[in-house]
Order: structure tokens, then sequence, then C-alpha cells
């Protein structure tokens, strides 16, 4: 069983998250501060923009220097 | 997001995926026979069937907001994965999906191994394969249906465009009877992960009370964005490794110095 649920648990680590877990990291951390601005008067839809737009640069960055 | 977008967007993604499991369940019945590798095709399909038929109700149920969060963030991590994938292959940093590669290893492996007969399976390997094929890469053909059809309140019309992908898929592979070497998987591939962290971007700020500029026609600025920055990012690589493959020929001079 506890076999079972940690084979469950991986395989769904690498459906949604894969082999970068730093960007799903910055990705859900932006999620929750989009949800903090909103609390606020200030605009927040920039955010996730601007989440993707640093995170998928560095996440390629990061590997094709591991791998060049 | 309209209907037609929502078929699209599922449609394309779920080609991707039974390219993939096609070409498997192909080697399977090449090397093993048809009716065994049917049979773990099928089985695997019902099974995936029955996930998407029992979660599906359950999702539409949860309240709008939170779901276009969770699932909104889920398919934003989920999509930019496909996405940088897709870019690492164009790039020429990761090997491209060979389906034709993918084919010859799985066929001479199948027909490498000793045939098992199991209650009504005449070949348990062939179906162990097939299922094996067809369950792995359904999982995300469920998984997009689940997905984009809870948000926009459409499960059937997102399950009818897999079903249409899947059928037109496998119809053409049973039809050449060898793998879709070309289907241009990456650039589908490319143009999902566009979609999935494009939409899912949208649902995940949605969800956390953000306003989108122009509501949904922020998504005619949204994805041709993410699109541009992957194309770049493609190009910024092919030409370091043009670079790259120039500094080492000129460090390597053929015709020694005298």
């Amino acid at each position: 069983m506890d076999r079972g649920l940690r084979a469950l648990a991986a395989f769904v680590h690498d459906l949604v998250i894969g082999d970068d877990w730093r960007a799903a990291l910055g990705l859900a951390m932006a999620v929750a501060v989009t949800a903090a601005i909103s609390r606020t008067a200030f605009p927040s839809w920039w955010l996730l923009p601007t989440a993707i737009l640093a995170l998928l640069p560095w996440s390629v960055w990061r590997t094709a220097r591991r791998r060049a | 997001m309209g209907a037609g977008a929502l078929f699209i967007a599922v449609f394309l993604a779920c080609t991707v995926e039974a390219v993939e499991a096609t070409t498997i369940v192909l080697a399977a019945g090449l090397a093993r026979g048809w009716r065994s590798a049917g049979y773990g095709a099928v089985a695997a399909a019902a099974i995936l069937t029955v996930v998407v038929a029992g979660l599906g109700p359950a999702l539409t149920a949860i309240p709008t907001n939170v779901l276009r969060l969770v699932i909104g963030t889920i398919l934003l991590v989920f999509g930019l994965q496909w996405l940088r994938k897709a870019v690492l292959r164009a790039g020429g940093v990761t090997a491209l999906h060979d389906e034709e590669t993918i084919f010859r290893t799985k066929l001479a492996v199948a027909q490498r191994a000793a045939a098992q007969r199991r209650g009504t399976v005449p070949d348990w390997y062939g179906f162990t394969l097939a299922f094996q094929g067809v369950f792995l890469e359904g999982t995300e053909v469920a998984f997009i249906v689940l997905t984009f059809g809870s948000n926009q309140h459409a499960i059937p019309l997102a399950s009818a465009a897999a079903g249409a992908a899947i059928l037109l898929v496998g119809a053409a592979g049973f039809a050449v009877r060898a793998p879709l070497a070309r289907v241009p998987e990456n650039a589908l591939k490319f143009l999902v992960g566009v979609m999935l962290t494009g939409f899912g971007a949208f649902w995940a700020a949605e969800g956390a009370g953000a306003r989108w500029p122009g509501s949904d026609a922020a998504l005619l600025v949204l994805l041709p964005g993410i699109a541009v920055l992957g194309l770049l990012l493609i190009a910024g690589l092919l030409r370091q490794d043009g670079a790259r493959d120039g500094e080492s020929a000129a460090a390597s001079p053929t015709q020694p110095a005298s």
C-alpha cells in the first residue's frame, strides 16, 4: 500500500512537475503572490506573464548549460 | 474561451499523445499479434474513460474560482514543462522524439520475449505492452480533458475532441501499419505547450482574483507573447550551438601545421 502510494506520487510528480521542480515552485509562488496582490487595490494580472518571462528562459538556460 | 478554441486545444494535445501511444500499440500488434495488443489498448482506454466519467462531474461541482485557481496552476506548471521540452528539442539541446527509432526498439524487444497465455488473452506480453503504452500516454489525455473541460464546464466537448484525435491517429496508424513519423510532433508539442501555459496562466490568475485587461481578449496577447518567447529561446539555443560548432572546428583544424 505504502509502495503503491509512493509510486502514484512519483507518477503524478513526473506528469505535472517533470524534471525542473524549481520552475514549478516559482510558478506556484507567483500564483500565491498574485492572490495576495489581488486582495489590495493594485492590479495583479501582470505577475504570471512576468513569471513565465523569467522562469522559462531560466529553466531552459540551466538545462542547456548542464548539457553543454 | 470559445467552444472552438477548447476543441482545437484538446484535439492538438491529444494528437501528440495518440501518436506516441499508437507507435507502441503498433509494435505490440506487429510483434505479438493484434488480438492481445487490441485487448490491452481497449482495456487501458476503458479504465481511463471510467476515470474521466467519474471525476468529470465531481470537478464541475467545485466553485468556479477555486477550480480555476487549482486547475489553472496545475495546467500552468504542466504546460511550462511541455513548452520547455519542446524548446530544448527544437534548440538541439535534447534529442527529438523519434517515432521510427522508438518503434524499431519496441518491436525488436517484443519479438524476443517468450509467449504466455493468461485467461482469454493469447499473449500476455503483447497485452501488457499495449496496455502500458495506452495507459501512460492516455493519462495525459485524461488530464488535459479534465482540466480544460472542467474549467469551461464542457467535459463532453473536451472528451469529443480527445476521442476525435485518438480515432484519427489510431485509424491512420492502423491503415499504414507503421509509426506516424511524418506528424510534426515537436512543432505540435510546442504549440500545445504555448496553449497549456497561456490558458493555465489566464485561469490561475482569474482564480487568484486578478482581473485581466480586456477580459478574454487578453488571451490574444498572452498566447502569441508566450509563442514569441519560445521561438526566441529556440533561436538563441540554435545560434549558441552554431557558435560552439564554429569554435570547435577552429580549435581542431583538419590540416596539421607544418
